[in-house]
């Protein structure tokens, strides 16, 4: 019978061109839990034609009038195949069941399995949030940026920080995204853990280069999280206990397959852990939260509506300090299908980052704080024009508001640098077009403008910082717009099944700086509007990939080769007065940066043990004139090699284990090559910038993971893990000093000799 | 700031209660001496003092390295020239300098066939008021919490006008090298009193002395960045070599200061 369907199948698609064309759409989701599944595919089983579900799980798929078997897969789930009677427009609804996690083989067709090789993706990473949770990690807090760093091409900015490096770019080059809203600083507690809780995310995608269209902003690359939608089918608890926070998540049907809402939040209590140690010091606290919250109804066929919002904060301080910082995240969205063929989704969205200081100085309250506001509303269309091209265009404009920094004693302001006020603008359009069975291209364009707009007093200054000039714009006036082309180009061309060579340039315009001048990077850290003196930085990205899938699948193996360019990078110069600075311009210097390396990938996607190796050979440099006489330099983060190896084994139906080792070269950083005597104390002397380098980092990782239910939908498991299993003494600082006895040396520091940690997780 | 890295680098130790800090040995690169010329002209005590040395490997603890036979002249803009006479070896003064407040001074150091000069304008005098002892300040990390004892300095800041401080500290009259309290107004308020506390902690039973000095602009500048490199952990900042005012790219600097000092037995 089936041979017969094929056949037929095969017959009328022959006749394509004479027949009426029809189309098939809808939604794709979870049969438990009603939530779309993103990037799932619907083909017909031949695999001559097919699409991925967008973000919102929406797909469309046109064919000639006839008869079709369509494949509905999606990763970990049990492929769905129905027979469709094509005679009219059909809207066809899928839910897809979880393949079981059994340890007898499943067979799954899954006609996504070799997506990785098909699709016109070039370097992008995906992540299943699942699976991360048998990664290893810090304090057994699960994380999406730390998980993201342990594939190639990613690295982490220091010792277990989330804070992040791509493709030899700077850390603040990564456009970070939680349901569209920027986050502007994605680390609590200096980097030891992100902003983002795991329980209330469906997906994170990591595009490192061949960023489409839609996305812009950022020089080096765009991570997109979404956030989960909530249960739809039934109301649930679910959380976690830990070490040192706690988390919980509260998810359930407003009504059912109507609308759905999701809570979720987190603590920690580190400081609750330390009072014991802290006798002399009642006041003291450090800890940060988190929530997130997401409401969406749908109003009706073609309309939806979504909410969700994101709070945290950090706190820390004692009785005569205080110091908090956070984000804050607004989105309200509406999707509309003006048809079966166009899907549209507006968005606006606010977002906010700011910190503040509080200091009792001698019977003074000193108030410092700084702060960056956006408006944004974003218009997205997906138009499958016919199965062989798919379009998407839209625009965006973001209003932002930069406040550098403000002073205040006892309430009074003293000085404040003056508030800067920007519009960020874009419109695109990409276009995803199979030209044959073989080849495939995504090409698109994007029009950046960003303009400065008053009230603003702009001042000019000599070689020696002074101020030698100013003008003063009036209240909304725009005095100063650039105009960036962006063009984004891939293209992926099929040997045969199983593998492909693709290809990929991206110019991507970065408008916004952050400003660091500690190594590690911190919360006080400025983001600065580009301006008349600031030129926006632009970034020129070439990637080369080829792809192959093994073993049915069963291997997976890439490598990929990039060349990046980067122009009006910004630093600050040398001795930098950065610190409530109102006239921070002054100590910039521009200059420009190149990076390309080469990253392996082999992974090994089923069977008892599973896991990846990956490894990056790659080389990352700046020039600025004022540094190390106009010498090209090793960016801090150019580390010559980086490996990675994760490995989980299913022990048993209840009993996982996890390793992962990482290497990588150590820093480039600058030593002293000698010292001499100023005010009667010892001074290093120093040389070339970044000549030096950190020692080589190594560390291993171990997690076990125990389900106390494993058949069971009220859930609840265990996870131990040990952080540093051999106690490696990774230099996180080394510094250079005159020691009691007066003779100068090296001291080490180390951050995390073994940390064990252990998580109890439930579900009910 | 110290203090905000301090306490969060301390709040974090905590967390992991697994950091460690030791010695390593540790290869490092060398470089040819390079000259360094420390001038100041204390407007207080009238005395101007050059000190020219070499910079040696950051692991040699034995060389002397500092320089003989130079010839150092300070030159006031209305015309008075000082010659500086090498007091000991490597350190040239000369005494009685009239300054007024404004003036600029140069100094001008003839070395091994190479000159080097630097500028500095006379700053204007502020006199150390008080010292307080702060009380209700605890810090939890402070080592011996019992008998340590931090200070606060107050004195009147001049209106309308740049000023530039910094405080250094003596403990039974033992200089304390290498912390740096470097404040300019623009921070601590024009014209206002200043209550300034002091980085270091100091114990019972010592007599502490401050000395203000309220400096000139290059001294500022040089200071600042000392401070400024000295950070670690959390707090380093990329290292770099202070730049100074002298021409020929001599380290170090020429710099014109007050001097006003108080004690407080403890």
């Amino acid at each position: 019978m089936q041979k017969l369907i094929l056949s037929i199948t095969c017959v009328l698609f022959s006749l394509n061109a004479f027949a009426q064309n029809f189309t098939l759409s809808g939604y794709l989701r979870d049969a438990d839990t009603g939530e779309e599944l993103l990037y799932a595919t619907v083909a017909v089983a031949d695999g001559s034609q097919g699409v991925t579900t967008n973000l919102y799980g929406f797909y469309s798929l046109t064919l000639p009038e006839g008869t079709y078997l369509i494949n509905y897969s999606y990763v970990g789930y049990e492929t769905k195949t129905v027979e469709i009677n094509l005679n009219q427009d059909i809207v066809q609804d899928m839910d897809l069941g979880a393949a079981s996690t059994q340890l007898e083989e499943v067979v799954i067709v899954a006609e996504n399995e070799n997506e990785n090789v098909t699709n016109t993706e070039v370097s992008v990473l995906s992540l299943d949030i699942n699976e991360i949770k048998k990664v290893p990690v810090l304090f057994g807090e699960q994380d999406v940026l730390k998980t993201m760093q342990l594939l190639p091409g990613v690295s982490a900015s220091s010792e277990g920080s989330s804070g992040f490096f791509v493709r030899g770019g700077d850390a603040d080059q990564n456009l970070i995204l939680l349901d569209e809203a920027q986050v502007y600083n994605a680390s609590h507690l200096l980097g030891f853990f992100s902003v983002f809780n795991s329980d209330a995310l469906k997906d994170v995608k990591l595009y490192k280069g061949g960023i489409p269209s839609q996305y812009g902003g950022r020089a080096s690359s765009v991570m997109d999280v979404r956030m989960r939608n909530g249960n739809m089918k039934e109301w649930g608890v679910s959380g976690g206990l830990g070490l040192i926070s706690s988390r919980v998540t509260v998810e359930g049907p407003i009504v059912e397959d109507q609308g759905s809402v999701i809570l979720s939040a987190r603590r920690t209590y580190a400081d609750i852990l330390a009072e014991p140690f802290l006798e002399d010091f009642d006041d003291f606290s450090l800890y940060f939260y988190d929530l997130n919250l997401k409401a969406n109804y749908k109003l009706g066929d073609n309309d939806r509506i979504y909410i969700s919002g994101y709070l945290g904060r950090d706190v820390m301080g004692t009785d005569d300090f205080g110091f908090d910082w956070g984000n804050k995240t607004l989105t309200a969205r509406w999707n509309h299908t003006f048809s079966n063929k166009l899907f549209s989704n507006t968005s606006f969205i606010y977002s906010e980052y700011d910190y503040g200081f509080n200091v009792d100085n001698g019977g003074i309250d000193v108030d410092l704080d700084a702060g960056i506001y956006d408006t944004n509303l974003k218009q997205d269309f997906n138009y499958y024009m016919n199965p062989n091209n798919k379009l998407t265009f839209g625009w965006q404009g973001i209003y932002h508001q930069f406040q550098p920094s403000t002073f205040a004693f006892d309430d009074e302001l003293q000085d404040a640098a003056q508030e800067q006020d920007a519009l960020e603008g874009g419109i695109y359009i990409n276009n995803e077009q199979k030209v044959s069975d073989r080849l495939q291209l995504n090409y698109g364009l994007r029009l950046s403008s960003f303009s400065n707009i008053g009230a603003y007093t702009e001042k000019s200054f000599n070689a020696e910082d002074e101020v030698i000039g100013e003008t003063s714009y009036e209240a909304g006036e725009f005095y100063n717009t650039y105009f960036n082309l962006e063009p984004r180009f891939s293209a992926t061309y099929l040997m045969n099944k199983s593998s492909s060579v693709k290809l990929s340039y991206n110019r991507n315009a970065q408008y916004l700086h952050l400003l660091s001048n500690s190594t590690s990077g911190s919360p006080t850290d400025i983001w600065l509007p580009s301006t008349t003196l600031v030129e926006p930085t632009l970034a020129d990205q070439f990637a080369i990939g080829y792809f192959k899938n093994f073993n049915n699948n069963q291997y997976k193996f890439s490598v990929e080769a990039y060349y990046k360019t980067l122009q009006n990078t910004v630093d600050y110069e040398d001795g930098a007065e950065i610190f409530g600075n109102p006239d921070i311009e002054s100590e910039l210097v521009f200059g420009q940066g190149r990076a390309y390396g080469t990253e392996f990938l082999v992974e090994k996607t089923k069977g008892n043990l599973t896991g990846w190796l990956s490894y990056t050979l790659s080389k990352s440099e700046r020039q600025y004139d004022e540094i190390a006489n106009g010498e090209w330099f090793s960016a801090r983060q150019d580390r010559t090699h980086d490996i990675s190896i994760v490995g989980i084994y299913q022990l048993s139906p209840s009993l996982s284990l996890s390793a992962s080792w990482v290497y990588n070269t150590g820093d480039a950083v600058t030593f002293p090559v000698g010292k001499y005597n100023i005010d009667g104390n010892s001074v290093n002397l120093y040389s070339d910038r970044n000549a030096d380098r950190m020692p080589n980092y190594h560390r291993l990782d171990l997690g076990l993971t125990w389900k106390l239910k494993p058949n069971n939908a009220k859930s609840s498991d265990l996870n131990f893990s040990v952080y540093n299993a051999y106690n490696r003494k990774n230099a996180y600082s080394i510094t250079f000093d005159t020691n009691e006895a007066g003779t100068t040396e090296a001291t080490r520091l180390a951050l995390f000799g073994i940390v064990p940690s252990v998580t109890w997780n439930f579900k009910f | 700031m110290n203090r905000l890295s301090i306490i969060l680098f301390l709040a974090i130790s905590l967390l992991a209660f697994t950091s460690c800090e030791d010695v390593i040995e540790l290869e490092l690169k060398t470089t040819e001496p390079q000259l360094v010329i420390e001038g100041t002209l204390n407007a207080t005590t009238q005395l101007a003092t050059v000190i020219i040395s070499q910079s040696n490997d950051f692991y040699d603890n034995t060389t002397v390295n500092t320089l003989s036979g130079a010839t150092v002249v300070l030159q006031s803009e209305t015309g008075t020239t000082y010659n500086l006479v090498e007091f000991q070896e490597g350190t040239y003064t000369a005494e009685n300098v009239e300054t007024t407040t404004g003036e600029l001074f140069t100094i001008i150091v003839d070395i091994e066939g190479k000159t080097f000069e630097a500028n500095a304008r006379v700053p204007i005098l502020t006199q150390l008021n008080e010292i307080e002892v702060l009380e209700g300040i605890s810090n939890p990390f402070g080592g011996n919490g019992e008998g340590s004892v931090r200070l606060l300095a107050k004195w009147d800041d001049p209106a309308n006008v740049q000023n530039y401080y910094r405080i250094r500290a003596y403990v039974d009259e033992a200089f304390q090298a290498g912390i740096y309290t470097v404040l300019s107004d623009d921070f601590t308020g024009d014209g206002t009193e200043q209550n300034i506390p002091i980085r270091e902690q100091f114990e019972e039973n010592t007599t502490v002395t401050l000395e203000l000095l309220s400096t000139d602009e290059n001294y500022f500048d040089y200071f600042f960045q000392l401070s400024s490199i000295t950070g670690e952990g959390f707090n380093a900042t990329t290292p770099y070599n202070p730049q100074g005012n002298f021409t020929n790219d001599a380290l170090g600097y020429f710099g014109i200061y007050f001097s006003s000092s108080l004690s407080i037995e403890l």
